[in-house]
């Protein structure tokens, strides 16, 4: 582990996959799910979990334990922005914990909507190595508590649609090319046959912004975490293969205004005084693609563009300023803070 | 048939969708399909979908719902379908029948392949192994291959399985 934030490796910048994550739901034998735990025994599970994880004398420091309840608004927002707790986590009235590695890649949500969410997130594609991290947490767990685990089914989840290997493989990808073609709407409905689901990251439904995706395993039960992630490494490449595509036909007939398109959005992050984040996200993408294929003439940001990405959210933005924003002067703190790093 | 929305080309995607009990249908071409559907539909909306059209079925029927709750947490099945959450591990063996026909529809299977728990791991899949090879034995000699079905007995001698995981 290089001791970076995954979204801090340039790696994240250097081809259409931008990271790629891993999670694992379990619960704990003893206590009741989610649903029919009260806040005693959600307290008490809590605590016994960070404890097997990170025992207080055993010098073990690798993990930090976040108090959610003393964390601010605009902090537990970065927290969902950099995807490391979920809005249903942060909604949550019973004790919860979260626990983060070092480098911010590996994390742990307790209480969530299973007992035990666990998540890794390697920079690029690693799918592999996030999976040896999650599990050296899962064993760590397990070394000394029991696991709700049966024979047929496998681990036992809130959510059935988790039951199994309680496994949830994902890339996180750009697409900016296939996004725009007339193919990629039908593609949605071809990949959900094959158990596989493809979504914009942010904002809600299928609306994305700035062309990053998310494509992930919906089945859990059945496959091994091995064929688990298979499955899902085929069905990228085809989506790539289709990205390619489109980006071929792009760059070949219509290469100049492709390069106008890279240097206009360049321009407006660089001296823009007021932009919405989907604006910016978007522009984004265009100069991510400017860098990637060569057709920005411009010195990089020492920053990663996905890393540009997260900052510019409502969260981030907050918080640097130590205060909350209403829309338009997060729009123009937005600005601001492109313009840093780009004018 | 005409696609029901641009009563142009044929219709050749048909989706049924149950609300309340109340069946719709919807016969529409590729195309408009693909626009009705560019919403990606998660697997929670097919979960759900598929307990709805569970809720519709056993509402003409009522004795098929599960009547008794879990003994552990209390937890209903009709909260089971309200929620599509399961209260704790023993609600799984107190609504056995509706998650198995849930796993096979939503997850195609109702059989853990994946990680065991260290713990158990050993154990469990010896057991599961045993078990493989049992069918496998079953069918070699209702198909009177007596050669595989000595091959696959002297597997499973072979394992030296302990007593209690012996007996299926």
């Amino acid at each position: 582990m290089s001791g970076r934030p995954w979204f801090a490796q340039p790696i994240t910048d250097e081809g259409p996959i931008l990271s790629s994550r891993i999670r694992l739901a379990r619960n704990l034998r003893k206590y009741p799910f989610h649903q029919k735990l009260n806040a005693p025994g959600a307290a008490t599970m809590v605590q016994e979990i960070a404890g097997a994880i990170a025992p207080p004398d055993s010098g073990r420091g690798f993990f930090h334990k976040m108090d959610m309840q003393s964390l601010g608004e605009a902090e537990q927002k970065t927290f969902l922005e950099k995807h490391i707790v979920s809005p249903e986590f942060l909604r949550g009235t019973l004790p919860r914990g979260l626990l983060i590695s070092d480098d911010q890649n590996v994390s742990v949500m307790l209480n969530e909507e299973d007992h035990v969410r666990i998540q890794s997130v390697q920079p690029g594609d690693a799918l592999a190595e996030a999976l040896t991290a999650a599990n050296q947490v899962d064993d760590l767990i397990e070394e000394t508590l029991e696991y709700a685990f049966h024979s047929e089914y496998g681990y036992l989840t809130a959510c059935p649609t988790n039951t199994g290997t309680g496994l949830r493989a994902s890339y996180m990808i750009h697409l900016p090319f296939l996004e725009r073609t007339d193919q990629f709407k039908a593609l949605l409905p071809a990949i959900t046959k094959f158990g596989i689901t493809l979504r914009g990251i942010y904002g809600e439904g299928t609306e994305s912004m700035g062309g990053i995706y998310q494509i992930s395993n919906q089945t859990t039960l059945g496959k091994t975490e091995g064929e688990i992630i298979e499955a899902l490494q085929n069905m990228t490449k085809k989506v790539m293969e289709h990205e390619n595509q489109a980006r071929d036909k792009m760059l070949g007939a219509h290469r100049a205004d492709q390069e106008n398109m890279i240097y206009r959005a360049y321009g407006v992050l660089a001296y823009s005084r007021k932009i919405t984040a989907k604006e910016a996200m978007d522009l984004l993408s265009e100069v991510r693609l400017g860098y990637l294929y060569g057709l920005l003439d411009k010195a990089k940001p020492t920053k990663q563009i996905y890393q540009i990405m997260m900052e510019i959210q409502p969260g981030h933005l907050q918080r640097v300023a130590g205060r909350e924003m209403d829309e338009a002067e997060r729009d123009y703190a937005r600005a601001a803070y492109l313009r840093e790093i780009f004018c | 048939m005409l696609c029901q929305k641009c009563k142009k080309n044929p219709a050749t995607v048909h989706m049924q969708q149950f609300i309340g009990g109340n069946k719709t249908e919807m016969h529409l071409c590729q195309e408009c399909s693909a626009i009705k559907m560019d919403m990606p539909i998660s697997f929670e909306h097919i979960f759900k979908g598929f307990l709805t059209s569970l809720q519709s079925m056993t509402a003409n029927r009522p004795t098929q719902t599960p009547s008794t709750p879990c003994g552990r947490c209390g937890m209903t099945y009709e909260q089971f379908k309200s929620s599509g959450k399961l209260g704790c591990e023993a609600c799984y063996p107190a609504f056995a029948k509706e998650i198995e026909a849930l796993f096979k529809n939503v997850q195609g299977s109702t059989r853990h392949e994946g990680k065991f728990p260290q713990r158990m791991g050993v154990d469990m899949r010896v057991r599961r192994e045993a078990d493989t090879l049992r069918i496998q034995l079953k069918e070699a000699v209702d198909a009177e291959n007596y050669e595989d079905a000595a091959r696959l007995r002297d597997i499973l001698r072979a394992m030296n399985l302990p007593s209690e995981v012996k007996s299926p």
